[in-house]
Order: C-alpha cells, then structure tokens, then sequence
C-alpha cells in the first residue's frame, strides 16, 4: 500500500511517500501563498514523478493548513507536525529521544520514549528568536546568503557576542559591529553561536535526551549545528534524509500505522 | 434555553437586564477584580458589572494611551470604555489587582473623566493586619457608594446578600461537578456562564443557572483538560481548543473555579470582617498575592483531581509578568508530579493566533496520547 504525508511550513513545503514500508520518494518546494495550494503543488509534484495517483495514496496532513486539507478531501487526517517530526525522526532511528526542529518561523525541541510516543515538547513563544527568521535577519545586514552564514563559523578565531536575545534588537548590535569594521567572519559566526543560544534555553526547558537529532531548514547550516552540538555537549545523529522531510515522512507513518492494516 | 440567553448576554455588554436595572433608577458600577464585594454593592441597588474584553482584539485607540507592552485584556477593556461600548456604568470602583489594571484604570479616570471612581485598596498579604486594613477599605467603599448614589447599605441587607451569593457559590460548584466525571457542558459555556454572572442581578443569574442546568448536552472530546493562569474571558478561544478535542473540564482562573469554589460561607461574624475575609483569602488564587504559590498550586492539583482531567493548560497574555512567572515554575511543577501540563502565551482575542494555539493544544493532545 502507498502512504503519503505533506508538510507545509512557513518558507518550505515537503511531501513524501512510503511503498512497503519504504520512502518511495519525496519533494521540497518554496511555499506558495495559500498552504492548501502549496501541499497540493508539492504532493501532486511528487505523484507525478512517482507515476501514481492521488487515490491510490493514503495521505496524512500536518503543518500549515493541515485542517483544511482534510476539509477539502485532500487528506484523510492530520496530525501536529510535533508529533509528526518526533515519529518521522523516531522511525529513521529509533534510538533517537530528542528532536531539536527549527524552522522558518518556529523552533520545537521534542521529546519521545522509547516507543516513539510524544513525552513532551516545547515551542517558541511570540517571538523570531531561535528561528529560521532570525537568521534571514542577520544574514541580509550582513550581505551574506543563508549557507555563507552558515559556513563564517569555520573561518573565524574570535566570534563576537549577541546579547540581545529580541532578533531586532540583535540586528542592530550586528550593524554595530559592521560600522566598528568587525570581520565579517566574526559577525557570522556570533550570529550562529547566538542562534545556538537561543535553542538551549529552549531545550532546557524539557531537557536533552540522547541520542539527538537536529531537522528542519536550520539543520543546513552546519555553523549552527555545530555551535548546538558544543552548547549541548551532544554529537546530532545524522537521519540520512533530507532534514526538511521529516515531519512530511511522520505523517505518512502515522498513515500507514492507522490504515496500514487495511 | 436558558444556556443560549446566558451566551446572549455573555456576548453583549448592556444586557436587557442591565437596561431594565438601570430603568428602575438604579446605579450599575464597573470593575476588574474578584476581590469586589459583590453584596455590598447589590445592598445598595448598585450592581458590580466586571470589565471584559468581549473578544475585542482592536485596540488602536488603547495603544495610545497604554502601550503596547500592556496586557492586551487591559488593552482591550479600555478601548471598549474609549469607544464608548462602557458608557452605561456610573462609574468605576478601580479595585487594586495589577499593575496593568492599575494603569488602565488611570487612563479611564483621565480620558473619559467618570463622575465616580473610588480606589479599593486591596492588601497582597493575608495576616490579621491587613484583614483589619481590607475592612477598613471596604467600608469606605460602602461609604463612597452611600455618597455618590445617595442609598442606604445596611448591615442587615449585606448579609441578606451574601447569603444570596452563598446560594449562588453553592450552585455554581454543583454547576462545575456536571463537568467533571461525564462532562455535559463544554467549557466554552461554563466561561460564558462565569461572565454572565458578572453581568447580572443575582436574582436574575440564579434561576438563569438552574435552568440552565438541566440542559445537559452530548459532549464529544478527545482528552479532559484543566485551564489555568490569568483572567481569561475569551469564549471563542476556548471553543477554539475545544474544536481539537481538550474539552475544558475546569478552571481555576478568576473567571472560572477561582472566582467562587473556595469561598466561604457568611458565619454570622461582623459584616465587615467576613467581608475581608472571604475576599481577600480567596484572592489567593491570583498570582498578584505573595507567599501563596503552594496555595495556588494545590488548588489546580486538588480541582485537577477532582475533575480527572488528563492534562493541564496553563495560559497567560504576553506582557503578564505576575502569570508569565508563575504559569513558569507550575510547570515544572505539575510535570513533576506526574501531570502533562502546557504553557500557552498569547493574545487577547487575536486571531492571528489561533492557529498557532491550535497546534500546540493538538500536539498536547497527541502527548496525552488521546
């Protein structure tokens, strides 16, 4: 049987599907304005590489406008992409606890047991600090793109220090730092250490379990991760996917463990 | 029928029953706080009508005024008296409850200028000195309200009112335990009917409440669940949470349990110290009093119990540092003991955060792995 799942974030929208218990395929697009639209594009898109029809696929919805797939028909249910990020990660390795995701807009830090069930999450509140967007901000003061801010970390001996924690705020302590003629390199690489930052307070507040994995858009950028991996004193495990699939990939597992049976 | 004319009234501000109150010449006060002596106003024909935000999220003139550091419910509230939706009260009593209410009820007295406004000192400690000082406070407030109003408040008829609010509290908890084990009620109506209490004579809520009882409904959920933190009022974001399936099978907020399920009954003490008493011991379950976390904290563990709830929400608005603070430690807390608790920040009636809010209460559910 044929399980699919779609995942619509803020930037990014991924559909995946399973044949046999195996990730058949899977598509990452830019969003299109109405999340609806975006996970029909990106599902459709992938079907049609894949040869198949919508009918013959079971598909589950999470993220943006997951509801209102199931609404329209497009879907047969939804899930949190919560859930869905701690099953997807769960059933690539199942040694995995902790799920660090950040995305566009969001940044979770999930936790499962043994089994793959939900324990416990936390999101970041009304606020960019610790996003994707946070790094969109600094990386436009700076003239760089998102994967040169990424890679700064590994060319710079002395990152500067963000204090600001407010994701404005820390934008104009990076101008600063430009008009003191600050490398560059330097700037970056805080911006990547203060991102870290961020994330650890947010996983304290549910602790850190091993083994850990990071997914989400954020997980690219390999200055973050490291900088994560040193504040957490944790090595990422690596799910040898694409990391921005695995939410889209948990709930086409969660549809193929409800109707896989049928 | 009676559950729809309490929605009815719940949804507007001047209800018919306040129009016909304020025909019969009587006087109708606004106010913040559950630390108002309901009885002793209604003594005096005035009738305390509590300040909501009525689900009203537009708050440009407001933000004039306050800032938009201030709690949006705050915010809300005196954009309704700036445009005027508050122009049927006489007058404010700006009973002591937050910083922000204390800030709000300032731009009030300047903007608009009510003829009557009197500041109800309230103390945010509970100890024999200042139990003495509340009474004191209250009966000034009494004396302000014979002043203003030109009545009478007599002893004899405070406390024929606070046998009414006795009856009412009494009501109110067998209303709540038709909630717990097999709940008839969604907690959308049980807001609906804490806010039409606060809007209402207590002649006309009682017989409204006991009708409103019998109409027990079909509930369908998918996990029972405790509501927490600062006022909330919001009866489309509670229908909101309830849509994903956490029926609110409690709340231990000022308008919910907390406004009326620890109070005590008159004992036939002097008037004015049973006042202050009863007031002021119940207002622990506002974090505005010190020293008394562990007091709130059993509360919401002893009513989580009791209503076999499956998890509990802890909400507050953005800007609400006494709840932010508070809502922080009960977490770790709650969990701690064994009880799956959520933290939700948000904004007053935004509804740009719904669905922000909705994910977080699916995925809470999905943890609770109903």
């Amino acid at each position: 049987m044929l399980f699919g799942g779609t995942d619509v974030g803020s930037l990014t929208a991924q559909a995946v599907v399973l044949e046999d218990g195996k990730i058949a395929g899977y598509r990452n697009i830019r969003v299109l304005p109405n999340p609806v639209e975006s996970a029909k594009r990106v599902m459709g898109e992938l079907l049609e590489e894949l040869g198949l029809r919508q009918d013959e696929v079971v598909i589950f919805s999470t993220g943006y406008g997951r509801e209102k797939l199931v609404e329209v028909g497009f879907a047969r249910e939804h899930v949190s992409e919560i859930s869905c990020h701690g099953r997807g990660a769960f059933w690539l390795n199942p040694a995995i606890r902790t799920i660090i995701d950040i995305g566009g807009q969001d940044a979770k830090v999930i936790r499962v047991d043994g089994e793959g069930n939900l324990v416990n999450f936390v999101m970041n509140d009304k606020c960019a600090a610790g996003t994707g967007r946070f790094l969109e901000i600094q990386a436009k003061a700076l003239g760089l793109t998102l994967d040169e801010l990424g890679e700064m970390t590994f060319r710079s001996a002395n990152p500067v220090v963000i204090t600001a924690r407010c994701s404005i705020y820390a934008e104009t302590e990076v101008l600063h730092y430009m008009q003191r003629g600050v490398a560059k390199e330097d700037i970056a690489a805080g911006v990547n250490r203060s991102m870290a930052e961020r994330i650890y307070y947010l996983a304290r507040r549910v602790g850190v379990e091993r083994e850990v994995t990071l997914t989400g858009g954020v997980a690219k950028n390999r200055g973050v991760k490291q900088e994560l991996e040193k504040i957490l004193n944790v090595k990422f495990v690596d799910l040898g996917v694409d990391p921005q699939i695995v939410g889209a990939l948990g709930a086409a597992i969660f549809a193929m463990e409800k109707y896989g049976g049928e | 029928m009676s559950l729809s004319k309490i929605h009815e009234i719940a949804a507007t501000l001047e209800n018919e029953y306040v129009r016909k109150w304020k025909s019969e010449g009587n006087a109708v006060v606004g106010h913040a706080c559950i630390a108002m002596p309901k009885e002793m106003a209604e003594a005096g024909k005035i009738l305390p009508f509590r300040l909501r935000g009525a689900g009203n999220a537009d708050t440009s003139t407001a933000d004039s005024y306050l800032s938009r550091y201030n709690c949006s419910l705050c915010r809300s509230c005196l954009e309704l008296v700036l445009n005027g939706s508050y122009d049927f009260l006489d007058g404010f009593v700006r009973v002591r409850g937050c910083d922000h209410w204390m800030g709000t009820f300032d731009e009030i007295a300047h903007a608009r200028k009510p003829e009557f406004v009197h500041y109800l000192k309230v103390p945010h400690l509970v100890n024999e000195d200042t139990l003495e000082f509340f009474a004191g406070e209250i009966k000034r407030l009494k004396e302000a309200f014979e002043g203003r109003f030109g009545v009478e408040i007599s002893e004899d008829e405070i406390v024929r009112y606070a046998r009414i609010q006795d009856k009412i509290n009494e009501k109110m908890r067998e209303f709540y335990k038709l909630r717990f084990r097999k709940p008839n009620f969604y907690g959308s109506d049980a807001i609906a009917v804490m806010v039409a209490r606060e809007s209402l004579p207590s002649d006309i809520f009682f017989p409204l409440l006991d009708s409103a009882m019998a109409e027990k409904r079909k509930i369908d959920y998918r996990a029972k669940v405790l509501l927490a933190g600062s006022p909330l009022d919001e009866i489309e974001l509670v229908r909101k949470i309830e849509e994903m399936g956490a029926l609110i099978v409690a709340e231990t907020t000022c308008f919910g349990g907390g406004a009326f399920w620890n109070m005590v009954e008159y004992d036939g003490s002097d008037v004015y110290e049973f006042l202050a008493r009863k007031y002021l011991e119940n207002l622990k379950i506002c974090a505005r009093m010190f020293g008394e976390y562990a007091y709130r904290k059993n509360f919401i563990k002893s009513m989580a119990e009791e209503a076999e709830v499956d998890g509990v929400i802890l909400q507050h608005n953005k800007f609400c540092d006494l709840f932010g603070i508070e809502n922080a430690k009960l977490r770790m807390d709650l969990e701690k003991e064994g009880i799956p608790t959520l933290v939700l920040e948000k904004e007053y009636a935004s509804t740009a955060d719904i669905g922000r809010i909705k994910t977080r209460v699916q995925a809470f559910i999905e943890r609770m792995g109903r």
